[in-house]
């Protein structure tokens, strides 16, 4: 019994490889293989994460079980270099684009640019933008998991209750600052914008009016300019005399208040679509409003990266999750039930995806996506370093064209480096 | 023959203490209440003490999540095993301390003292190395070994030994005692209150560790339960409902075992009450 | 004359002996914290000295570099103020907070023993649970802390984002957490005070201050010592529950040594680790100077007493 159910498995699995096309005989099934992968995905979306891994355990015909190991991208990123050099670490892992520079130039992940060929996937079905985020110079590093900009949400109720109407969200800054001061009511706790101030939330109301903090190459410090200076005093005055966001704001207090119904609106990734869902808050999403220089995002993103010294076996059988991760079934489910855009063009044409009102307006939000410093090692520095205590400052009534000068200089010695 | 007058003294005392009990004890109530509302219900304006609706959700939710049973085992057996072979090491140095006189007593207790300065995100990354050349990364030993003898606990032993009065060990050893039976027979019982306190002591600190268990395991199937909970509170977006059923969770068998114990615990404490 | 020299040598010969059997007492504990704590600390030291990331490549010796560059580092003598800021009020709280209840209850009553067991509750709960509790609780948009001052009246700031109120709230936090274990340190000492002393005293017509005062205090005097040092060394090294309330925030109101470090090493690019030794090489000194000056002068506990 147990013996024809192995070669039923053998040959479903033959035929499966048979059915993609490559390397048909090359595949070595049957041998069971159990990889790890570390993610700091403790979000709601690290419980449909589980949920697709643990399908793709089930019905994986190469014996191949995937154990996810979710902690918190701290413990994680203070971890991984320590257990790569000793050979104690992961498999693979999953983690923000951000690192995919970092992790490549320190040995610590695997030039994977065979994995299209291997397993013969057409790299021109994806977007263009979203994979090359996983590159560093001509050779792939990491094959995407998810893509995403920031967007603003807002609490369709809140909007209605202060007259305005809940299906033209702001288009412009300008707008939005109206919206903002309509739907504020300070004493019974409901604010109409979050504006936290240690999230990269800043770089889309910089850019909107022409203003940037860094080359995307890395070497000119574009933050001391008069349209940051501009932003910037916009951005305390809403603060501070129009109080419409609550001072000392952090992101998780931003989404907790938006959940909740205290907060009109704010900007955030997709992460939230699915918790918010769940809550029963009517809340709709948009683009970034635009500025006096048009309308940009900051793109982010999560990619599998094959951890460094990986057999032959440990690379083929990783190769097979990622490809199965990318394929078609698997993005719609984690699209559909996550908000995250698609970035797969035979997904586009799915009819699910198309009448879906969440994931068609995140997708129209996300064309205005731009790199915010995702290339740059010293990325996590200027974020800590530079901005957040900058805008810690500025939110909080510091003087701006003080404090902007004191976090160029600062950004100065970190380029100087 | 004892007054029994409510003084002034008294009745501010009782008001002190029934003033503390109830900021100690209500937010802990509101916790354990809190475990059963829903996620809405927590961050809800205004908040209400009681849930709505009492609801099982965050529970079923971290139980379907993450293997509660098997990290349970793994906390009782790490922190278990610390506890038990912590206690041993600790009061046999504390007993050489207290009671010996050997050379280099003094900067010995000193050196010893040094370790308790030493804040873990320091040591970290060497001791991962070196724990990987010892070959027991990923271990029960190598999550117990570490733990196994505490600077806290020696330094705290020291000191109540020094307590217990020298002539019980004197006339104990020209009755031709040996050290070792001293230390045994005489000493640990008698400092039965202090050892119960540490031992909790121990129990609790490496039961609730986070970033330790976190650093030296590298599966999940060696995680410890408070290591295993706090994953699922998130960085990005906290899960509030799930985070407090988490809490009440990760506390409960402590809380279980402290009431159990409390009765010897507390009985250790009045025996040294007792004792002259 | 030839008996005195046997008898000498009897005698150094059983020092002797009492020495190798101390040395075999302290053995077990001296093996585990050489490997485990000293050999890390080494290694640490070393490193502190290396321009080395979290990365391991490309290491370099540095000599005194990463020492001398913390004195141009405003944000390590900020961590320095705040690390002292934290324990010079968390310590005092705790240890008076924790006598002020043992005053109260030196009776070893049922009522008693249930208060100390309530007392003890928090301790019971990781830092972690506790301070997200907390956080919950004082937050100013759902908390229910917040809310009932404001049902009589009272609005107060969003106090773990202001940068007056952020640190004093997580000292009451750790306060809260921990003053309930001093108490049971403190009061298995008290217990162990002799009856007769407070007998004679209450013959002499002594209040319950001044029994407290003149009785218990002198006689719990090395616990409170211990107490005192102890929670010194902790309380300079605090780390989750700030790590978990407000991540040094506001404007680094709260950052500390310690977080400064883990900062530096683990969640800043370059991950610079050799710079991060330093930081903990600096705190390690700090720690070990204070705690010695402390035993020395104001305290007599522990292995040294006689």
């Amino acid at each position: 019994m147990k013996k024809k159910l192995l070669s039923m498995a053998l040959a479903a699995s033959l035929a499966a490889t048979m059915v993609c096309g490559t390397t048909v005989f090359a595949e070595e099934s049957g041998n069971p293989i159990t990889l790890t992968v570390w993610a700091p995905f403790t979000g709601s979306d690290g419980d449909v994460l589980r949920e697709i891994v643990s399908t793709y355990n089930d019905t994986n015909t190469d014996n191949i079980t995937v154990e996810l190991d979710i902690m918190d991208n701290d413990t994680l990123q203070s971890k991984l270099p320590t257990a790569v050099s000793t050979g104690t670490g992961p498999s693979f892992v999953l983690v923000g684009i951000e690192y995919v520079h970092q992790y490549a130039e320190n040995g610590l992940i695997e030039d994977i640019s065979d994995f299209w060929e291997t397993e013969g996937i057409d790299e021109s079905n994806y977007y263009e933008n979203v994979v090359s985020k996983s590159y560093v110079g001509e050779s792939l590093y990491g094959v995407p998991m998810q893509y995403n900009v920031q967007y603003l949400y807002y609490n369709k109720d809140i909007f209605e209750a202060a007259g305005l109407d809940p299906d033209s969200p702001p288009a412009t800054l300008e707008e939005l600052k109206e919206a903002a001061i309509a739907c504020t009511d300070a004493d019974n706790n409901q604010y109409g914008l979050g504006l936290p101030y240690d999230y990269g939330a800043y770089p889309v109301y910089l850019w909107a009016n022409g203003g940037d903090v860094i080359s995307t190459d890395g070497t000119e410090n574009l933050l001391n300019s008069q349209e940051n200076n501009d932003t910037l005093t916009w951005l305390q005055e809403l603060v501070i005399t129009e109080g419409v966001s609550p001072q000392g704001l952090t992101a998780v207090d931003a989404d907790t208040m938006f959940q909740a119904g205290q907060l009109a609106m704010y900007t955030s990734g997709p992460w939230n679509i699915n918790g918010l869902t769940e809550l029963g808050v009517n809340y709709g999403i948009t683009a970034i409003p635009a500025g006096s220089d048009g309308a940009y995002s900051a793109e982010g993103g999560c990619s599998y990266m094959l951890i460094a010294g990986a057999d032959d076996a440990t690379r083929a059988a990783v190769y097979d999750f990622m490809a199965y991760w990318i394929s078609d079934s698997t993005l719609k489910e984690w699209s559909t039930r996550n908000g995250f855009p698609v970035w797969s063009y035979s997904l586009l044409e799915d009819e699910d995806i198309q009448s879906n009102e969440i994931l068609s307006s995140v997708s129209a939000a996300t064309e205005i996506g731009r790199d915010w410093h995702l290339n740059l090692t010293f990325g996590s520095q200027i974020d800590n370093d530079v901005m957040q205590p900058m805008m810690e400052k500025i939110l909080s009534g510091s003087d701006v064209t003080e404090s902007l000068q004191e976090a160029s200089d600062i950004l100065d010695g970190i380029i100087a480096e | 023959m004892k007054q029994r007058k409510l003084s002034v003294f008294n009745i501010i005392g009782y008001i002190v203490l029934i003033f503390v009990a109830l900021v100690v004890l209500l937010p802990l109530i509101w916790l354990f209440v809190s475990s059963f509302k829903s996620d809405a219900d927590v961050i809800k304006w205004p908040p209400h003490f009681f849930p709505a609706e009492w609801l099982t959700v965050q529970y079923r939710y971290v139980i379907k999540t993450i293997p509660v049973l098997k990290m349970l085992r793994n906390t009782v057996i790490f922190a278990g095993s610390v506890t038990v072979i912590s206690l041993i090491f600790d009061s046999m140095s504390a007993y050489a301390f207290s009671r010996m006189q050997f050379r280099g007593r003094k900067i010995l207790f000193n050196i010893i003292l040094l370790t308790m300065m030493i804040p873990f995100q320091v040591i970290m990354i060497p001791l991962y190395l070196e724990e990987f050349e010892l070959g027991i990364l990923n271990t029960y030993a190598g999550l117990i070994l570490p733990r196994a003898a505490s600077a806290y606990g020696i330094y705290m032993l020291t000191s109540f030994f020094s307590g217990i009065p020298k002539e019980l060990d004197e006339a104990a050893r020209i009755d031709g005692m040996k050290e070792g039976q001293i230390y045994a027979r005489i000493i640990v019982p008698l400092a039965k209150p202090a050892m119960v306190t540490l031992g909790i002591y121990h129990f609790m600190n490496n039961w609730n560790d986070l970033l330790y268990p976190m650093m030296l395991t590298s599966s999940a199937n060696m995680r410890t339960l408070s290591a295993g909970l706090a994953v699922l509170v998130g960085t990005n977006s906290i899960k509030f409902g799930p985070t407090l059923a988490a809490t009440v969770i990760s506390i409960t068998p402590l809380l279980i075992l402290f009431l159990f114990g409390q009765r010897f615990f507390m009985e250790g404490i009045a025996t040294s009450g007792m004792k002259e | 004359m030839k008996k005195k020299t046997e008898q000498t040598y009897k005698l150094k010969k059983a020092n002797s002996q009492n020495q190798k059997t101390a040395y075999l007492f302290l053995a077990p504990s001296l093996t585990i914290l050489t490997i485990f704590v000293f050999v890390p600390l080494i290694g640490a030291i070393g490193i502190s000295l290396m321009n080395i990331d979290i990365y391991m490549n490309d290491i370099s010796f540095a000599g005194l570099k990463n020492y001398l560059r913390m004195f141009q580092d405003s944000r390590v003598s900020n961590a320095t103020f705040n690390t002292f800021y934290f324990a010079v009020l968390e310590v005092p709280l705790q240890i008076l907070l924790a006598l002020l209840l043992v005053m109260f209850m030196t009776k070893n009553t049922r009522f008693h023993k249930l208060l100390r067991t309530t007392f003890y509750l928090p301790y019971v709960c990781s830092m972690t649970a506790v301070s997200i509790m907390w956080s919950m609780l004082l937050n100013n948009n759902y908390g229910y802390v917040p809310y009932l001052l404001n049902r009589i009246g009272i609005r107060i700031p969003n106090l773990l984002s202001s940068t007056t109120w952020a640190m004093p709230t997580v000292i009451l936090v750790t306060v809260w957490k921990n003053f309930g274990y001093t108490l049971t340190v403190l009061s298995a000492a008290t217990l162990g005070v002799s009856q007769s002393l407070y007998e004679a005293a209450e013959l002499d017509g002594a209040t319950g201050i001044q029994k407290f005062l003149y009785v218990t205090i002198p006689g719990i005097k090395s616990t409170i010592g211990f107490c005192t040092v102890t929670t010194l060394i902790t309380a300079l090294q605090v780390f989750d529950q700030i790590y978990v309330m407000t991540s040094g925030g506001p404007q680094n109101s709260t950052e500390t040594l310690v977080g400064y470090i883990y900062n530096r090493g683990f969640q800043t690019a370059p991950y610079d680790l050799g710079y991060a030794s330093a930081i903990a090489v600096y705190l390690f000194l700090i720690i070990a100077l204070l705690t010695f000056v402390m035993r020395k002068y104001a305290f007599n506990t522990g292995g040294d007493e006689e």
